[in-house]
């Protein structure tokens, strides 16, 4: 069993692997995080940092962070995607498949933002729309600007979308939405490496419920 | 003429204890309280209003406004079927229908579940319902001698579950 994630079909009640409460409504987990007490620290001393937050929209999540000090942004990517379609098995009709359709570009002026927060976004995205996501999240941080990014390696059960919330510093919780699973992509190291290329790796790490946290920090150029 | 029972939740709520008294629904009760005492102007769902709204009293608008919408020492609620193009100063801002503009609030703004807003945010306390839009920046604005803030653990002690709401 996986600890935090509670995936497991036969510990599931709702479509998608969705952990549930003996009450039948989808149960919140919480889980330890470093990266995201790490990004605070090194936020810590700016005047008042600007932070983008393209995850779902959480009230908590916002007032939370403008009780800090923060200036926050919110821009819930989410909540306007029309799903990428999965890639088709491979076939040997050597027919293209149609392209994914182009996200909307942030609208947000050059080098705004000290932060970005990207919780339960990138698996959702096709991988040209992570790509140029994450050109357009370059060109509106700030040189040395810090983007923490989740992404789900759960291989085995199909876990619907779900709302971050920042409990701690070093504790998040997440609660799966009673929305229709969404199609998701799992993204292996290598390709989580080239989405960030421009980009310096503060800390990688893969956390005992699946997922990977990345913490990166924007090169200047 | 439309009231706040068309889109109140449906199922009753639970009794609320003291210590939460001093929750959006707080406010609600009191809006419906003074609307039932005619206390509460309302701009119905047929009207429409270009320019700039002021005054010295609660409002709801449940109807069409575009311009600039000044209550700084009132609440001002957007009702399911109100529609504003405007920047909002107020007491108090909840909104219900769809706002578009920037908004002020010396107190609090709420969105609620269906509620849907594009603009900047400057408050010193938010609360955003699971399923609202919100599209825009959001900053505190602290004014001297205000209380300081709970921890973020406090938030649990929220009464209502529909909203993910936090005290300042």
């Amino acid at each position: 069993m996986i600890p935090g994630l509670n995936l497991s079909p036969s510990r599931t009640g709702a479509p998608g692997g969705t952990a549930t409460t003996p009450g039948g409504s989808a149960a919140a987990q919480a889980y330890p995080t470093n990266n995201l007490k790490r990004l605070l620290q090194m936020l810590s001393g700016l005047p008042k940092p600007h932070v983008l937050d393209l995850g779902r929209l959480s009230g908590p999540n916002i007032q939370w962070l403008i009780q800090k000090g923060y200036k926050v942004y919110v821009d819930d990517r989410l909540s306007t995607l029309k799903p990428a379609p999965l890639p088709p098995p491979p076939s040997r009709s050597g027919k293209s498949k149609p392209p994914p359709p182009p996200l909307e570009p942030l609208e947000y002026s050059p080098g705004l933002f000290d932060a970005a927060l990207c919780w339960d976004l990138f698996d959702y995205l096709a991988p040209t729309q992570a790509k140029d996501l994450i050109a357009g999240l370059r060109k509106a941080l700030k040189p040395k600007g810090l983007v923490l990014a989740l992404f789900n390696f759960n291989r085995v059960s199909a876990p619907p979308p779900v709302r971050y919330r920042i409990l701690q510093a070093d504790q998040l919780e997440y609660k799966p939405l009673p929305v229709p699973p969404m199609p998701r992509r799992i993204y292996e190291n290598r390709e989580i490496q080239e989405f960030f290329a421009g980009f310096d790796t503060v800390n990688s790490c893969f956390l005992k419920n699946q997922m990977r946290e990345v913490l990166v920090q924007r090169l200047p150029g | 003429m439309w009231n706040w029972n068309n889109y109140d939740e449906p199922s009753p709520q639970p009794p609320r204890r003291p210590a939460e008294a001093n929750t959006p629904s707080k406010h609600n009760t009191e809006i419906i309280r003074r609307e039932k005492m005619g206390q509460v102007a309302i701009i119905g769902q047929s009207i429409q209003i270009k320019g700039e709204l002021t005054g010295n009293e609660d409002l709801t608008i449940d109807g069409t406004v575009e311009g600039n919408i000044q209550l700084k020492d009132n609440s001002l609620t957007i009702g399911p079927n109100g529609n504003i193009k405007a920047d909002i100063n107020a007491k108090k801002v909840t909104i219900v229908g769809e706002v578009q503009g920037n908004v002020t609030a010396e107190e609090t703004v709420e969105i609620r579940e269906s509620g849907k807003l594009r603009g900047n945010i400057t408050t010193p306390r938010l609360i955003i319902a699971d399923g609202a839009f919100f599209k825009g920046s959001v900053e505190m604005e602290r004014k001297p001698g205000m209380v300081k803030d709970k921890p973020a653990r406090d938030d649990k002690a929220v009464l209502r579950p529909e909203l993910l709401s936090v005290k300042s």
